[in-house]
């Protein structure tokens, strides 16, 4: 487990409040080392997708920090843009251009961002379409496409921008069961090639074998942060047992 | 009331001329007003769009003053304040029609702004999430995945929008612009056939609304189709 490498995201106090009553966030401290895979648990409403969203500055925090390879993330930033290239997205439901064909939806930020000319993107793309799988299904549209398939376009697509880390919001969870396996199997290799990722995740199974660390959520706060081992068989704290229990891991 | 409706202005080719002369005068004031409007409405539209308030707050004010306001008081309003002298291109006098024209593009600009601001509202916020996430800015996501997207919201009420500028078009007779009912105010001085002037003028107006309401619907299912090409 690569604790020693050096850190690539540092959460500090953030705090969430949506519409001035829910606390979603509840002072947050968090470090996400390079290379290293994260897998965030928790009951519903916990507030582990904000805290995901936060990371990127799709949800902007209340209060607290978030620093990316040592820039302090703020929505008044210019460099913003730049910063959350480097920090590839995926979201539970996908969120492909339908307008555009699995290769434009790959190919558009790779021009427009990165200022590549069509051939060169058309190439990257293809690469990463074809790492995913979905080499034959360039020319398609989104709405011809699986929940499965649509899903790993859309991880093409993150990383088409070479991110330094990849943050996944519940990416299975819209998924039918018989296609949350191709999914996680991307993202399974993924971690194998050392990207560093940050993962929203129920499923459990992932988080034991993939995670180098397991984060237990719950009412905004971190309860626990450990070893997959250690949460997934003796963890220390009373809620994430209870919790552990009502899902039957323990 | 004449029970018997007298329809044989219809054979004097001069009242018909002066009819199919006003509907082109209206079709043609109809075209610039929406084309126009809709170019001009973009800027309300993305205006009340923006978090600043000093952009949002006018344009709202625009919208509203417009949208609560008659298009009769509108129209005059802008012709006094124009105020052009008469003068003659192609044999339309620009004196009235150029106010006329302004007048119809400010109204449909409203109309069309609030349009275009439900349709880009009606787009998936994970669209705008996505699309940031890459990190392309706000401008680049507006003009790559929103507005596309958004047109397809956008365009079946812009038809609508568009019928309902052919039959305002009505209201240039208080100008002295000659579109379809100056003309048949025109012809009522001369004929004793009121009533089926009337008739001929509405039957008039739905040749051409009723066409374009079909086309906007025939183009509104292509679009929706367009997306399982």
């Amino acid at each position: 487990m690569p604790m020693q490498s050096e850190p690539i995201l540092v959460i500090n106090g953030l705090v969430k409040t949506f519409k001035n009553t829910i606390h979603a966030l509840n002072g947050v401290d968090l470090v996400i080392h390079k290379g290293e895979v994260v897998s965030i648990i928790g009951p519903s409403g916990s507030g582990k997708s904000t805290l995901l969203r936060c990371m990127n500055l799709m949800e902007v925090p209340t209060s607290g920090s978030v620093l990316f390879e040592g820039h302090l993330l703020s929505i008044h930033d210019k460099n913003l843009n730049q910063l959350r290239e480097k920090m590839g997205m995926v979201f539970q439901s996908f969120n492909l251009f339908p307008h555009l064909s699995v290769l434009q939806n790959v190919t558009l930020a790779l021009t427009l961002v990165k200022k590549l000319d069509d051939q060169q993107a058309k190439e990257i793309a293809e690469k990463r379409l074809l790492e995913v799988g979905l080499g034959d299904k360039i020319q398609s549209y989104p709405n011809q496409l699986s929940g499965g398939q649509k899903q790993r376009v859309a991880i093409a697509r993150a990383l088409a921008m070479e991110p330094d880390v990849m943050l996944f919001d519940e990416p299975t969870s819209a998924l039918d069961p018989e296609m949350v396996g191709e999914v996680l199997s991307v993202m399974r290799t993924l971690a194998n090639q050392g990207m560093t990722m940050v993962v929203v995740t129920h499923e459990m199974q992932f988080a034991k074998e993939v995670s180098d660390r397991v984060v237990f959520m719950a009412e905004g706060q971190i309860v626990e942060v450990n070893t997959p081992e250690i949460i997934f068989s003796k963890p220390r704290e009373e809620r994430t047992k209870q919790f552990l229990k009502r899902i039957n891991i323990l | 009331m004449t029970l018997f409706l007298n329809f044989s202005f219809l054979n004097n080719p001069y009242s018909v001329s002066l009819l199919l002369q006003g509907l082109g005068m209206t079709l043609i004031l109809a075209l610039l007003a929406v084309c126009l409007g809709s170019i001009l409405a973009l800027i309300p539209a993305l205006m009340r769009l923006s978090p600043i308030k000093a952009l949002s707050i006018p344009a709202t004010a625009y919208v509203e003053i417009i949208r609560g306001t008659p298009m009769l008081v509108q129209v005059l309003l802008i012709y006094q304040l124009l105020n052009i002298p008469l003068f003659l291109i192609g044999g339309i006098d620009m004196g009235s029609f150029v106010p006329g024209l302004v007048a119809l593009v400010i109204n449909s600009s409203a109309y069309v702004s609030e349009i275009i601001r439900g349709g880009i509202l009606a787009v998936d916020r994970g669209q705008t999430e996505a699309s940031r996430s890459l990190g392309m800015t706000q401008r680049q996501t507006m003009q790559h995945i929103i507005l596309p997207q958004a047109i397809k919201n956008i365009f079946p009420a812009l038809g609508n929008e568009f019928v309902t500028i052919i039959k305002e078009t009505s209201i240039f007779m208080y100008l002295g612009v000659a579109e379809l009912m100056y003309q048949v105010g025109i012809l009522k001085a001369s004929s004793p056939a009121v009533t089926e002037l009337y008739i001929t003028a509405g039957i008039l107006y739905l040749i051409l609304t009723y066409p374009l309401s079909k086309l906007m619907n025939f183009i509104e299912r292509r679009l929706r189709h367009a997306d399982a090409k």
